[in-house]
């Protein structure tokens, strides 16, 4: 049997001790009448009410035996630490709601479930196994041997606790940081997102760095380890560091960065995150998010709408009648275009006449917007506008219409010779 | 972004709880108490937790725990032969730690059965209620030494505190290197200070009282501590053991240290030569100084032996056991005490002497086991005086000052003399 498990064993011990089991047994008794309770006592009980229960019953009926115990002059210092914990907890989903005050849904919901709760939960099991053992002796058990170094659980469990809070905890600091170089430098919001970025992948190396330190791994063994490596990324693992890589020069590069506009597939996407292996990016005609390898940006062309500024020129067409004036219609184009809100007044809107049609004749009204991600919008709120300027100034938007010629004797043909136009007064029949 | 949020909830209570009784009940052992009997019942388990007391300058914890382990593996083993339903648990803990600990410990019932601890420490524990007095056979009566159980009884309630397995000894530790000859007198450890050696010693007065004897002063510190009056030649032996010390601090290569870590250190990194030590210091010495490492007997001096105090290493009972723990923890502390398994713990550790009288220590194979047995035939002639030192002694904080004013020159031997009789002289 392993060291460890002779250990954990080791511990069920305690249970041939009379008064270990009865304070056990008061805290599990306290434990399932809470649940009970909750399951099928509290029926037409206020939501208040409810949460009262569930979150301070048990505490109560815990520190209920902890006294009944002291007063009988029993052991009772298991009873309290399990009370404490339970308590603990409670004050963890109390703080909930509170959090919501100051964060928004999604940085609660990172912090409770990616630091507090897993924090709160490893700090309660080594101060159980404090209580029960010493967290040295705990520590000390081998678990393993790698490089010819002796990996204990202690060692093990240093390591995976660094890696974990050197990659959840890093954000928050290298956000900070970013922003202070933001207010220094005067960068633009993708760069600080890069920066951000970058910053975190440092310090994640420095950790890294720090736990194989740590573990006491010696450089020859980190030299064989890159050499295993580089070997494995001309085989197995070619695409992950491929894109890895990508991304770190993207970031350098400037051309993929959080908040960027890419058109990806004919839709404008905005690049929500930029991972180790792909990009993120959202796509606002269907809310989807799309996971795009970092590497696919290096082979395939991509065409952005913020690489040197965030403006977008739009265009429309319209066709407007044959008699109208193509002056006015150009001028009244630009009016309304410019009216409109979200079309920007510098560059001015253009109209330009672009063909004559059978029945019509072509214009393109060009403008410009802010937001690249709203161009379909904008567009949309141009030609309703166009439709409305159209008809306040008697513009027509023609129908599609056709010019028919009848097959005629030649000696008609030859008295008139004039064409007759499908719907000009005379309706020529077939024969 | 719609976001699910996870209900927290406790994790199906009813299903932990039964299985939780279950194991509760499943676990509970058949129990027989039978206090005289020294083996645990044939079908009936027990673990038994074990608290190994560590002094707190022990620097390398984990080297410790795994000598420690391997010894008491083997212990283990030979006890399994005779109990095999027996199982251990070891946690190492600091023995400063230990009251705090253990206070916090037997509250939840989730002390020791067993401590092995130094005997100051399990007085210590003992005084304060969180420990029980072993059960002594007449066997056990007749083994042990009686000013060794004498050492591990508290004074105020005339009860053991606790069972003596094994003795340190106060030795002369020394780097082989720079040492030409190992000093065996008290004028020759002088001698080699002037001539370019450093010398290390302790100001705490156990730590020191080893020259005592040396200069015939032992009688006259146990006449004091007592509480008894000096007679001329007792004072003069005790001037001639103070005027010894203030003339070792003259010497430029001689170095008076507050604590025994700060001896060791001095050792470990060659800034001394020669210091005065612990059997239990060895392992650490020996991990820094490797086959460097010199043990020889503490120097004799002209008007006697050296006068080490030995330290006891002892088993003390905790107070949480259950009927079959308690039986069973009985039996290991009576099992460590029998000849083999002294004899084995000698051997194997060379850190310990035994308590067994009657064990015969295979010296020969060992230098360092003959300097011990030196130090134990040494440490005989202090035995009262270890026996008279009591629990926290305030006296012995006191003379530490004395001491050390007299070392640096602010104090005469025969002012310092006076005072040490009249702090010694008060009983706590």
């Amino acid at each position: 049997m392993n060291a460890w498990s002779i250990e954990l064993m080791g511990w069920l011990g305690y249970l041939q001790r009379p008064a270990v089991v009865l304070q056990l047994l008061g805290v599990i008794a306290a434990l399932l009448a809470s649940e009970l309770l909750q399951r099928h006592g509290l029926g037409g009980c206020s939501p208040r009410l409810r949460t009262l229960v569930k979150l301070w019953l048990s505490p109560l009926l815990m520190a209920l035996w902890a006294g009944l115990l002291t007063a009988t002059g029993q052991l009772h210092g298991l009873v309290l630490f399990l009370l404490w914990w339970r308590c603990g907890w409670s004050v963890l989903v109390l703080l909930h709601p509170l959090l919501g005050r100051v964060l928004d849904p999604e940085q609660r919901y990172d912090l409770e479930t990616r630091l507090l709760r897993p924090v709160f939960l490893v700090t309660g099991a080594i101060a159980l196994i404090n209580q029960l053992d010493t967290f040295d002796d705990v520590a000390s058990i081998p678990v393993g041997e790698a490089f010819d170094i002796e990996i204990t659980l202690g060692k093990l469990f240093i390591s995976l606790a660094i890696s974990y809070l050197v990659i959840v905890g890093s954000g928050l600091p290298a956000g900070l940081l970013a922003r202070g170089m933001q207010q220094l430098l005067g960068i633009s919001d993708s760069s600080r997102k890069a920066m951000e970025l970058i910053l975190r992948y440092v310090v994640v190396g420095l950790g890294v760095l720090t736990v194989t330190m740590q573990i006491g791994v010696n450089p020859t063994a980190v030299i064989a380890i890159a050499g295993g490596l580089s070997v494995g990324l001309g085989f197995g693992i070619k695409e992950i560091f491929s894109n890895f890589i990508s991304g770190l020069w993207l970031l350098f590069e400037g051309s993929v960065r959080p908040g960027e506009v890419l058109m990806i597939d004919g839709d404008p996407c905005e690049v929500r995150r930029l991972g180790l292996r792909a990009t993120v990016l959202w796509r606002d005609r269907d809310n989807a998010e799309l996971l795009i390898p970092n590497q696919s940006f290096f082979t395939q062309d991509a065409t952005t709408y913020t690489g040197s500024d965030r403006l977008r020129r739009s265009q429309v067409t319209i066709a407007a009648a044959l008699q109208h004036d193509p002056a006015t219609v150009i001028e009244l184009l630009e009016q309304t275009a410019a009216a409109v809100p979200g079309v920007l007044a510098t560059p001015p809107p253009k109209a330009l006449l672009i063909s004559y049609g059978d029945w019509a004749v072509n214009y393109a009204l060009r403008f410009w917007i802010s937001n690249p991600m709203n161009n379909i919008s904008s567009c949309s709120a141009v030609n309703q506008a166009i439709w409305t300027a159209f008809k306040t100034h008697g513009i027509e938007i023609p129908y599609p219409q056709q010019v028919a010629y009848l097959a005629r004797s030649s000696a008609a043909a030859a008295t008139d010779s004039e064409p007759r136009r499908f719907g000009d007064g005379e309706t020529d029949q077939p024969n | 972004m719609p976001m699910n949020w996870p209900r927290f909830c406790i994790p199906k209570t009813e299903v932990l709880a039964a299985t939780l009784l279950l194991v509760l009940s499943g676990c509970q052992p058949r129990q027989s108490v039978n206090h005289g009997r020294a083996n645990v019942q044939e079908g009936e388990n027990a673990v038994l937790y074990v608290y190994v007391g560590v002094e707190d300058d022990s620097y390398d914890l984990n080297g410790y725990r795994r000598n420690f382990n391997l010894t008491f593996k083997a212990i283990e083993q030979q006890f399994r032969q005779v109990n095999p339903r027996t199982h251990f648990v070891v946690q190492l803990y600091r023995e400063s730690a230990l009251l705090t600990e253990l206070s916090q410990r037997n509250a939840s019932g989730l002390g020791p059965d067993l401590l092995l601890i130094s005997n100051h420490t399990a007085l210590k524990l003992a005084q304060a209620g969180l420990t029980r007095s072993p059960h002594l056979t007449p066997e056990l009566r007749r083994v042990i030494d009686p000013a060794t159980l004498r050492r591990a009884r508290l004074h105020n309630q005339n009860r053991l505190a606790s069972l003596p397995v094994a003795q340190k000894a106060q030795l002369a530790c020394f780097n082989r290197t720079r040492l030409q000859r190992v000093p065996t007198t008290v004028q020759e450890l002088l001698t080699i200070s002037a001539s370019g050696d450093s010398v290390g010693m302790e100001v705490f007065p156990p730590g020191i009282f080893w020259s005592a004897g040396a200069l015939g002063a032992i009688d006259a510190l146990q006449q004091a501590l007592a509480g008894r009056p000096l007679n001329p030649e007792q004072q003069q032996a005790l001037v001639r053991w103070t005027r010894w010390l203030q003339d070792a601090n003259i010497q430029q290569k001689v170095t008076f240290y507050n604590s025994q870590n700060g001896l060791l250190e001095g050792l470990s990194n060659g800034s001394l030569d020669w210091i005065s030590c612990h059997s239990t210091d060895l392992l650490r010495l020996q991990q820094k100084l490797g086959s460097k490492l010199g043990v020889a007997p503490l120097p004799d001096g002209p008007d006697g032996q050296a006068s080490p105090i030995s330290e006891l290493t002892v088993l003390a009972l905790g107070v949480n056991s259950s009927p079959g723990q308690r039986k069973a923890a009985e039996a290991f502390a009576h099992f460590v005490l029998n000849p083999l398994v002294q004899r084995s713990i000698t051997v194997s550790l060379k850190e310990v002497l035994p308590v067994n009288r009657f064990v015969n220590v295979p010296a020969e194979s060992s230098m360092v086991l003959q300097a011990m047995l030196r130090a134990q035939q040494q440490s005989s002639q202090s035995e009262t005086i270890a026996s008279l030192i009591r629990l926290n002694d305030q006296r012995m904080l006191k003379a530490q000052g004395l001491i050390t004013r007299l070392v640096f020159g602010e104090s005469t031997p025969e002012a310092t003399a006076q005072d040490l009789i009249r702090t010694l002289q008060t009983q706590p």
